[in-house]
């Protein structure tokens, strides 16, 4: 009975595209941090001297300080997005496909 | 339950004196002080944890019943560990830029493990993340390996505590160094010993508020001093620090592109496989939690790091230059690690100095109360009850294994604590970080993402990950020439995840599909109802 419910679920075409679009989601935002993220260490261990230029001819803050705080905004920013997203759309979606799946095997 | 009360307040009571005889310096009150509220604060709170611990849930999960906003805090807690606050901004202190590129590294995993490990991990397991990552596997070789995995980050995680700590204490109260190691190994054993997961959650809270406070307090202390403005922040340093303007670009400790990328992957994916932070997803009660501890535990630990850059910069020139905090041969009293403790003193004066060594010591106290339960569950949960007992432990045992685990755990943590008194507490950290990302993460991960894996393929490549980690650092430059005292390092770079790592899912990846046992077709079949429950998590219909 217990696994019965989950094989259902994985047939159901409604909980297959749900998966399939929160699957999608997840792995755009992990890109998004893995590739900002990488470039900069890329840029730490090749181009190290493009960090330590200065912003401009009037300052010592360089353009390693703005990155890292770049980085660091980037990654909250990405966990509010996913929250959002996941609330406002994924959950729901998920909901509706189990008490449907549910109800079904009541029936049975 | 009242005279229990009344002896332990006694006890505090009477480390006043002990603590003045003890003492080679002049007692700094205010300091002490704190540190005696804290510490009762804390011993309250886990009696009081205690009387509410009652099921083997309560213990290692806190019955579940944490919420996604106590949970981040706690996580946040566990994760601004001495080795963040006292070591990144140490390391910011020392050498500038490159303390930056450690905390951006710290940071960036939190997204990754909310996107792709969070909800299923909690959708998966019970009490530890072997739970998620046998649930399709065989349980024997798999909960051993992860519980290998577990001991040896806890174990290094720990004796970067006991280090913190220990300084810590020397500096501040004059204690020896021995002494203050035996103190913090016996706070963590009656906090975990006698309040579980309950305990070590609410003093990490209670902790993470305090940090969090006295923290901001501090960048603002430095901000004032420059009138908010971050180019005489930046002006200031380059003026004080030896080596002026490279302290605001990359270079001087990590010294080549291969130790770059390899410290990268490290403290990204090592933070996806810390078993203390793994854990504190299963006192949630259930996914949607979770991920709001996520998003909490990100933000609270992102401003954090914020603070520490303004904190360590502000140490070069406001603690570096004066002597009062230098030592004969010119060297910052208490190392690097010490920095931002001088600094507390530097702006806010001795009051100052004993809050935030009081939080710096609730920080270690808590961390590692988090680390000893996590390699006590890994050894009464993993080991015992599901593999000698075969999944089937009797009542009341395994809490009995874990308590036991405990003591043994902060006895061996106190003795590696006396032998690594000097080396540097975020190195030791990232090391701890490198070998969560080559055992842990890697079997985590791809339990719950390939279908091909099998139990084979993930105990051997599992195993490749963690010896092949392992002796990449013993045979280093950190331990084979700085501790060993040998001329030429074996293996040349000091960080190994990026060979350990790729060692790992290439070891776990060919015996995987190379495997034709039975056991791997029943693993890969097992695949699909896995990966349903991983994104629906348990029904009703089978609690």
């Amino acid at each position: 009975m217990n696994t019965n419910i989950y094989a259902e679920i994985a047939e159901d075409e409604t909980f297959q595209k749900l998966a399939k679009d929160k699957i999608k989601f997840s792995w755009k935002l992990s890109g998004l941090i893995l590739v900002s993220y990488y470039t900069f260490i890329l840029i730490v261990a090749f181009y190290p001297d493009w960090l330590s230029q200065p912003l401009h001819s009037q300052t010592v803050i360089t353009w390693g300080i703005p990155a890292a705080l770049f980085l660091i905004v980037l990654s909250m920013a990405t966990t509010v997005l996913y929250v959002r997203r996941c609330n406002e759309n994924y959950d729901g979606r998920m909901a509706a496909i189990i008490s449907r799946v549910e109800m079904k095997s009541i029936d049975h | 339950m009242l005279r229990m009360r009344f002896l332990l307040t006694l006890v505090c009571l009477s480390g006043f004196p002990l603590l003045a005889w003890a003492s080679e310096k002049p007692v700094n009150i205010p300091a002490v002080s704190m540190f005696f509220i804290f510490v009762t604060g804390t011993l309250f709170i886990t009696w009081w944890a205690a009387r509410r611990t009652r099921t083997t849930s309560d213990f290692y999960a806190a019955g579940g019943k944490i919420t996604g906003f106590q949970n981040g805090l706690a996580i946040a807690g566990d994760y601004m560990s001495a080795a963040s606050f006292l070591g990144l901004s140490g390391l910011i202190f020392a050498s500038g830029f490159d303390g930056i590129i450690y905390s951006v590294g710290f940071l960036v995993g939190w997204p990754i493990i909310l996107f792709l490990l969070a909800e299923r991990l909690r959708n998966l397991g019970r009490f530890t993340f072997a739970d998620a990552v046998s649930f399709r596997l065989q349980p024997v070789p798999i909960r051993s390996l992860s519980a290998c995995g577990t001991l040896t980050v806890v174990l290094l995680y720990l004796v970067a505590q006991m280090v913190g700590a220990g300084k810590l204490i020397e500096v501040l109260f004059g204690f020896p160094y021995e002494l203050a190691v035996a103190v913090v190994g016996v706070l963590m054993i009656l906090y975990v010993t006698f309040g579980g997961m309950i305990a070590t959650t609410w003093v990490q809270i209670v902790k993470a508020v305090l940090l969090l406070s006295g923290a901001t307090f501090l960048a603002f202390a430095v901000l004032w001093e420059v009138d908010f403005s971050f180019e005489r922040l930046f002006r200031s340093a380059i003026d004080s620090h030896s080596s002026g303007k490279l302290i605001l670009a990359p270079g001087r400790l990590i010294s080549d592109p291969i130790s770059a990328i390899s410290l990268g992957l490290a403290l990204m994916f090592g933070t996806a496989g810390l078993p203390h932070i793994l854990m504190r997803f299963f006192t949630v009660p259930d996914a949607k939690e979770a991920r709001k501890s996520v998003i909490f535990a990100t933000g609270f630990v992102g401003y954090f790091y914020s603070l520490l850059f303004v904190i360590g910069f502000g140490a070069i020139f406001l603690v570096g230059p004066n002597t009062a905090y230098l030592d004969v041969t010119g060297a910052i009293i208490g190392g690097s690690n010490m920095a931002a403790v001088h600094l507390s003193q530097a702006v806010g004066g001795d009051f100052f100095l004993g809050f935030i060594s009081a939080v710096a010591f609730a920080t270690i106290l808590a961390v590692v109360s988090g680390l000893t339960l996590a390699g006590a569950s890994a050894i009464s949960h993993d080991v015992y009850a599901s593999v000698f007992c075969k999944g089937q432990p009797k009542e009341g045992t395994e809490i009995l294994v874990s308590k036991v685990a405990t003591i043994a755990l902060g006895v061996t943590a106190m003795i590696l604590g006396l032998s690594f008194e000097n080396q540097n507490v975020a190195y030791m950290v990232g090391l701890a970080f490198a070998i969560a990302a080559s055992v842990n993460f890697p079997i985590l991960f791809l339990s719950m993402y390939w279908s091909g894996l099998t139990s084979r393929g993930a105990f051997i490549g599992g195993s490749i990950g963690l010896g092949s980690a392992v002796a990449c650092v013993i045979t280093g430059p950190t331990i084979w020439v700085g501790i060993l005292g040998n001329a030429e390092p074996i293996f040349p770079y000091k960080h190994p995840a990026l060979f350990s790592m790729t060692a790992a899912f290439a070891s776990i990846y060919l015996v995987s599909i190379f495997d034709s046992s039975d056991e791997a077709a029943h693993a890969k079949s097992a695949f699909k109802n896995q990966f349903v429950r991983s994104i629906v998590g348990p029904l009703n219909s089978e609690k």
